[in-house]
């Protein structure tokens, strides 16, 4: 799964985190290494999207806040991830 | 190499930087610089040039499109008008003090040779493109003013 939109999504299902914090989860929760121009090119049309919103902030370092927009989003691409994994695994058994 | 990198966060679209170039810039800060960040960066940059442009240009189209349309309709409404009007009676000074303006390629062609014989069908598709053009030259105009204002 490399996919960094949904690896944005799902790095903030857990709370606010500014760019470097997400490049580090999703390196260690995926281990998928997102370069700055992929992750900002991702965060710009996630944010475009109504997915994500910056969190209001003094620091140079910009949080961001997954959306209830985002939330859903993620659980419906999620769910559909699983339902592959599942008849993935199922037919993989078969064999 | 962190040089290179902050020099190719500067090929992004002003648009997009005025909004992201601080924390983006605090992001360059934080990673560790190399060939791969670089290309990374200016893959990104390019990238958002290219979806920026496009849509801007899509934009563009889709206004002259319309301007198109609007000379398309007015000039068939006029050929609509003439061509059911009462042959008996004399169009008037006002009808046709209206059509020169809203029909600037026809005008041109009678200013031009009165006698030419242009066809309903070349006037609209003359109209369109005169109209067209316009849209063009005014869209363009629009985002220098919007550039110049950024």
């Amino acid at each position: 799964m490399s996919d960094p939109n949904l690896l944005i999504l799902a790095s903030l299902a857990d709370g606010d985190k500014h760019g470097y914090a997400i490049m580090v989860d999703i390196h260690t929760f995926a281990d998928v290494e997102l370069g700055p121009g992929t992750l900002y090119g991702a965060i710009t049309r996630l944010e475009e999207r109504g997915f994500i919103r910056p969190v209001a902030t003094d620091d140079r370092r910009q949080p961001y806040r997954l959306t209830a927009a985002g939330r859903r989003y993620l659980e419906e691409e999620l769910a559909g991830l699983q339902s592959v994994v599942r008849v993935g695994f199922r037919r993989l058994r078969k064999v | 190499m962190k040089r290179l990198i902050r020099l190719a966060s500067w090929l992004y679209p002003s648009s997009w930087r005025r909004r992201y170039a601080r924390e983006f810039e605090a992001l360059l800060d934080d990673v560790k610089p190399g060939p791969r960040q670089l290309f990374d960066v200016l893959k990104g940059a390019i990238a958002m040039r290219v979806r920026m442009e496009w849509s801007d240009i899509m934009r563009i189209g889709f206004r002259i499109i319309m301007w198109a349309g609007a000379g398309f309709l007015i000039s068939a409404g006029w050929g609509f008008y003439f061509a059911s009007a009462n042959k008996a009676i004399p169009i008037g000074p006002i009808v046709y003090a209206l059509t020169r303006p809203t029909l600037p390629a026809v005008a041109l062609v009678e200013y031009l040779d009165p006698n030419y014989p242009l066809g309903l069908r070349a006037a609209v598709i003359a109209n369109a493109a005169t109209y067209a053009l316009v849209g063009l030259i005014v869209e363009t105009f629009r985002r220098r003013s919007h550039i110049l204002h950024i």
